[in-house]
């Protein structure tokens, strides 16, 4: 019985050590692969975080208006048309993002890789998309979507109260089904101030644009 | 009002000069020297904060070795070198009636040169009404000092197959296409180095996995609608400031991205990084204010352009009269995009084509034309004769159209972009040769025999490499340094990429690729 919880002993220990082991070659593995790259992102990157992976896709066209449709609530055919009358995802913006064009072009492959103007037809989504939400929550703010029950000046400045948090915590919960953290809060707060020293004139309105722009064109919401 | 009204009367007087000159054929071989300001590349129009590298403005070509530009036409469905520069006449066959040979009088000729051109007029294409009014001999007129044809033998009858041979060699160099293998050597620091607005084969990208990374061609679908994607928020109704937008992204590039989680688990994956290296060349594009110029539309009650704050390029309606039927011809869209990608500094390849949807010019409604047939060349399977007549005429006026404004836009010292140009008809295949006996109009399958036509002051012009036996309408070969004829050879697709590459001056040492010093103009 000793002999057995001796051995239960000595088990417990052996597995500690090699992980204890195991756990210090993956960090200087980490370190290793910190100090080799020239990536900027890659050495700001805690190891432990790390994807080993990192298997990601771009949103394309669809998915993208799609997405925006439904965390924004806006008619997908109608949030982003260029001049008015071209619709962005199925048109104007299909192939820069990812799509292909068969009965158009005779295009039958999909690009294997992003396109350089990708982020840019990705941004133009979103920031159509943004207008349009910003825009109705501007008016109407006790139905708002995602900008509830701001309150603002006079002069179109935001009046400072829960409310904005909560409409930051909104536009993370619709987008990532997640909450900000407060790095993420204190940064869209600190966009506002930004904005007003910038340009004070419609201040709460363009911070509420570019709040959900900032927020859905970063590469959270990019990949998936 | 003086100095404006010269001005004005000058910019008349301009264009009237260059639309004469431009579509005068056989007059207008030389470029007037009074019109270098008028159409102008990369000089005018930077804008002061604009850094020099991506687009290379006068002084920047002037330090730098000048680059070389290649512009792809996808002659979609098998254009026959039989039925365009090696025509043969009836009266040089044994077997005129059931070859396709042509009528002594449809057949010109330029002497010395070994090339011809086909002109003719039919009623309909097939079955389809509609007539057809060909003519490639002023094409040829004006441009055979430039023109080189060269005989070639594929190795596929299969349309997506062959169009990617026509660009890869057979993957005579690791499987890298013509385009990515000039965007290798002369694209760097571009921002569009390599254009592709073709289709099928003739759109997709080699396979070569050591080709730099910005060599790879940026597919557009559409012409018309590219400058759009050129731009993150110009013509958005209701954006914000520059300078707010620019607070928004800073604060996504600096703080929100690092904070997130996402961010820290997926920062390692290449597509990700190549999305952020992309990103952050998003705002060259903007400075240049290419949404504006590279559209060369009018603002008009079905395109509102000025309502939503989004102008044209400075020479818009020129561009327009050169190319009228923009908008309406999506060959005239890409022929003009690519004429101001690379005239603006943004490329040096660009790739583009018939494509096989059919378009019909309607601008008179009761005698309207078809452009571009079912499938394009390849309804030869329906409507030989007619379709290669048809689809050539509209190749050629296209190019003709291209090559007036590069002859008429400086690249650099007083040189203009087409002395610095390329142009390939790249097609899949060529056609049979045979046809019922006596037939005008007659059916053809496919055929591996055929023959390619580039136009360019650097290739060995006004002659044809190789020729055509009269009797079976077959093409054969050439000596690769000498270029004498060889009835016994046969020319391989990687010879013809070759030759292409090293006129061009590419650098294809290592490659094992063959010396085609038959194809340079200094040969």
């Amino acid at each position: 019985m000793y002999l057995k919880s001796q051995l239960h002993h000595i088990k417990w220990i052996i597995l500690i050590v090699v992980s204890l082991v195991a756990g210090a070659c993956h960090k200087t593995q980490d370190q290793q692969i910190q100090e080799g790259s020239e990536s900027v992102a890659l050495n700001a990157v805690p190891g432990k975080d790390r994807s080993p992976k990192s298997l990601v896709k771009q949103k394309r066209a669809q998915l993208l208006r799609n997405s925006l449709a439904k965390i924004l609530n806006l008619d997908p055919d109608g949030q982003c048309l260029e001049l008015g009358r071209l619709p962005c995802a199925n048109l104007v913006h299909r192939v820069s993002l990812g799509g292909m064009n068969a009965y158009g072009n005779a295009q039958y492959e999909k690009p294997k890789e992003s396109a350089i103007t990708s982020p840019i037809s990705f941004d133009r989504m979103v920031m159509s998309a943004c207008t349009q939400r910003a825009n109705l929550d501007f008016i109407n703010p006790a139905s708002a979507l995602i900008f509830k029950d701001l309150s603002f000046s006079i002069d179109g400045r935001l009046v400072r109260d829960e409310a904005i948090t909560q409409s930051i915590e909104r536009l993370y919960q619709r987008a990532f089904l997640r909450e900000p953290s407060q790095t993420e809060i204190s940064a869209l707060l600190d966009l506002y101030v930004s904005i007003y020293e910038t340009e004070p004139q419609g201040a709460a309105r363009n911070w509420m644009l570019l709040s959900c722009y900032s927020v859905l064109s970063t590469t959270e919401f990019v990949f998936y | 009002m003086a100095n404006s009204s010269k001005k004005q009367s000058s910019v008349a007087l301009n264009r009237r000069r260059l639309l004469q000159q431009a579509f005068g054929f056989g007059a207008s071989g030389l470029i007037a020297p009074s019109l270098w300001p008028f159409l102008s590349g990369c000089k005018p129009s930077l804008p002061a904060s604009t850094p020099t590298a991506p687009l290379a403005s006068g002084s920047a070509f002037a330090s730098a070795q000048p680059r070389k530009f290649l512009f792809v036409f996808g002659a979609t469905g098998g254009a026959s070198i039989n039925d365009s520069f090696l025509a043969v006449r009836q009266s040089e066959s044994r077997n005129a009636s059931t070859l396709n040979t042509f009528p002594d009088a449809m057949v010109r000729s330029i002497d010395g040169t070994g090339l011809r051109a086909v002109d003719l007029a039919m009623d309909e294409i097939g079955p389809l009404p509609f007539p057809v009014e060909a003519s490639q001999s002023k094409f040829l007129a004006k441009y055979y000092q430039d023109m080189m044809v060269t005989t070639l033998t594929g190795s596929s009858v299969s349309h997506p197959v062959a169009q990617k041979r026509s660009l890869t060699g057979n993957d005579a160099w690791n499987g890298r296409t013509l385009q990515e293998a000039v965007a290798a050597q002369y694209g760097e620091g571009l921002l569009l180095p390599n254009v592709n607005m073709s289709s099928l084969g003739y759109a997709e990208a080699g396979t070569d996995g050591s080709l730099p990374a910005f060599a790879g061609a940026q597919p557009v679908a559409d012409p018309a609608f590219f400058p759009f994607s050129l731009h993150g928020y110009k013509g958005i109704p209701g954006v914000p400031d520059k300078k707010l937008i620019e607070l928004a992204r800073n604060l996504r590039r600096d703080r929100l991205e690092p904070a997130s989680a996402f961010q820290k688990a997926f920062a390692a994956s290449p597509r990700v990084q190549q999305w952020l290296a992309q990103r952050a060349q998003q705002t060259k594009f903007e400075e240049l204010n290419l949404i504006d110029r590279l559209n060369a539309f009018e603002s008009s009650k079905d395109l509102p352009l000025e309502d939503y704050g989004i102008g044209s390029h400075e020479h818009a309606g020129i561009l327009r009269e050169v190319f009228p039927k923009l908008g309406a011809d999506p060959l005239h869209n890409q022929a003009l995009l690519a004429y101001l990608l690379v005239t603006q500094g943004l490329s040096c390849t660009v790739t583009m084509g018939m494509g096989m949807n059919v378009v019909i010019d309607g601008d008179d409604p009761d005698n309207p034309l078809l452009s571009n047939t079912p499938t394009a060349f390849d309804y030869s399977h329906n409507a030989h004769r007619a379709t290669q007549a048809n689809l050539w005429h509209r190749t050629l006026d296209t190019l003709d159209r291209l090559i007036t404004l590069l002859k008429r836009t400086e690249y650099r010292r007083g040189e203009s972009f087409w002395d610095h140009s390329m142009i390939y008809i790249a097609t899949e295949f060529g056609r049979d040769k045979t046809r019922q006996k006596g037939q005008i109009e007659f059916t053809s399958g496919h055929h591996t025999n055929n023959g390619v036509l580039i136009i360019s002051p650097m290739s060995n012009g006004g002659r044809v490499l190789g020729g055509v036996d009269p009797d079976t309408l077959l093409t054969y070969g050439f000596d690769p340094k000498s270029g004498e004829p060889d009835a016994g050879r046969e020319m391989t697709e990687a010879e013809i990429y070759a030759g292409i590459l090293q006129s061009l001056g590419v650098d294809t040492s290592g490659s094992g690729l063959p010396d085609i010093r038959a194809m340079r103009r200094q040969a």
